[in-house]
């Protein structure tokens, strides 16, 4: 379990156990902090994603361009 | 096998309880007796949220006013069904955010730091801090622009508006949070009475919305502008971030995706109607001629539409926008503070958190409405032309985003039953191409245009 945590320990037939009752068990924090695996991503899946980081590039340099001129003309 | 339910019974676990549990295990145990005992309209209050503050959150200060620029520049006609489908769109993504959230309990960028790696992770909370920093600078703007109304100063108006964030983190908890931004995002309804305020003709509404014209007219630059303009301004990666994150800190489990759809919708039903709204109201603009491009410079749309409305519809304009930027200010700051504590493994990310607990969080949360604010108030700052581009770049910024949450969502490893439908992955690859398509076209025509303007 993470060190961040304050973990409270309760003894059985304290009050807060209902309460506890009312989270499912993969919900709570000592199981939402445990991380999943690594996805075993396919190649065609990778290259998708290189696609649209280079499509973000290009798009960006020319809509930069297009805002600092028109940042040059309006002022 | 899902990678979800291999853990074992609550009590096997309830050693290991930590104050954040505590207080989700309260909200919770009202939802699960309003469910036992078949009180329905009990469970959809208790988690009604993360929905409709994503899709209210979004009519935030650039998209009023891209809005309202539409209904200026072009009056009734194309922008009217325009906006009504770009929120279907958001829909059918923010439903995707939602289920994703509820079936593992983590955020989007926590999902996509595990499944795919810090490399991957830190590029999408890059690109998420950069867009939600140009556009809590574009909030801030609003509430400056929208406080200026009433003679309110710049400091001040930016003193308000860090103090918003600031003061609604305070408490360690989420349901707080929430309740107090829902009630805040309410008020994003004065559209539709400044709407009332600019009577329209309820045929010329009906015709715009049936038959999606007139068209609109004029240079392909400008259309495209506002045409991915009005997209950024329903469609972007921190809803992404905020509405997952929000789903998973509000406790809301596989059980609960009904509600989280009616939430979801009602959100966008409500957005909806307040964006349309926003441009019906401007439409007395484009009626008098009045050039857009002068009024987002000078005093702003509801100095403009004063003379023309009446003081009142003006005055509830000045009060709307003042609502749409605060509310942006804290859903947006609240997603760059989920996003932040979630790159950070190991640290706590949610308002049910002390300060001391997830100090990644709340610094994020409240560190980029501090600085938003300071480039506001910095002299001569180009406010005007990051308030235009903003919609702009979440618009470029999307499609990765959408790429990554329909591979997660199709992920049946963490999704298990609750994959997507293949409905939902047609839509979703269409929204995705759609983005793609009018940001490109944009992006040419801003270029070319920009060449040409230069060689007359």
């Amino acid at each position: 379990m993470s060190n961040y945590m304050q973990t409270l320990h309760r003894p059985e037939g304290h009050p807060d156990n209902e309460l506890i009752d009312a989270l499912e068990p993969d919900q709570l924090v000592s199981a939402s902090s445990v991380p999943f695996p690594r996805l075993r991503v396919r190649r065609a899946w990778k290259i998708g994603f290189w696609a649209l980081r280079i499509y973000v590039l290009l798009i960006t340099i020319p809509v930069i361009y297009a805002f600092i001129v028109d940042l040059h003309g309006g002022s | 096998m899902t990678l979800l339910k291999d853990k074992t019974t609550t009590h096997e676990l309830a050693d290991e309880l930590s104050s954040e549990d505590i207080d989700r295990s309260k909200d919770r145990s009202r939802v699960l007796a309003a469910r036992r005992n078949g009180r329905r309209g009990m469970l959809l209050w208790l988690l009604l949220g993360p929905g409709v503050l994503t899709m209210l959150g979004e009519n935030d200060g650039p998209s009023m006013l891209s809005y309202a620029a539409s209904g200026a520049t072009y009056g009734l006609g194309f922008f009217l069904p325009f906006i009504v489908v770009a929120f279907a769109a958001a829909y059918v993504v923010q439903e995707m955010s939602m289920r994703l959230g509820a079936v593992t309990h983590r955020g989007y960028g926590e999902l996509i730091f595990q499944r795919f790696g810090p490399f991957w992770g830190w590029l999408a909370v890059g690109d998420l801090v950069v867009t939600n920093l140009v556009t809590l600078i574009t909030e801030v703007i609003a509430i400056r622009v929208g406080m200026s109304f009433f003679g309110i100063s710049a400091q001040i108006a930016v003193v308000c508006a860090v103090a918003l964030v600031v003061v609604n983190t305070l408490g360690s908890r989420y349901s707080r949070w929430e309740r107090l931004t829902m009630g805040l995002a309410l008020f994003n309804l004065l559209f539709l009475a400044v709407a009332f305020f600019a009577r329209p003709s309820p045929g010329a509404v009906a015709e715009a919305l049936l038959t999606w014209t007139p068209l609109p007219t004029g240079t392909p630059q400008e259309f495209l502008l506002l045409l991915t303009s009005n997209i950024g301004a329903t469609v972007t990666p921190w809803m992404l971030f905020f509405q997952q994150s929000a789903s998973a800190d509000k406790g809301l489990t596989p059980k609960d995706i009904p509600q989280g759809c009616l939430d979801t919708g009602l959100g966008t039903v409500l957005a909806a109607i307040t964006g349309c709204a926003a441009l019906v109201a401007a439409v007395p603009l484009f009626a008098h001629h009045i050039n857009v491009s002068n009024l987002q410079g000078g005093a702003g749309y509801a100095e403009a539409l004063r003379p023309i409305i009446g003081a009142p519809g003006a005055t509830m304009f000045a009060l709307g926008l003042i609502e749409a930027g605060a509310v942006a200010m804290l859903t947006i700051s609240a997603s760059t503070a989920y996003a932040i504590g979630e790159a950070f493994g190991g640290v706590g990310h949610s308002f049910n958190q002390s300060i001391s607990e997830a100090p990644f969080f709340h610094a994020a949360n409240i560190g980029i409405a501090i600085a938003a604010g300071l480039i506001v108030l910095i002299p001569n700052s180009p406010l005007l032309a990051i308030t235009l581009n903003a919609n702009m770049l979440a618009t470029i910024l999307m499609p990765p985003a959408l790429v990554f949450l329909l591979v997660l969502v199709n992920d049946r490893e963490i999704m298990g039953p609750w994959v997507n439908s293949w409905r939902g992955n047609m839509l979703g690859i269409l929204i995705t191409v759609a983005i793609i398509l009018a940001g490109t076209a944009y992006a040419i025509v801003a270029v070319l245009g920009t060449f040409m303007s230069a060689g007359t």
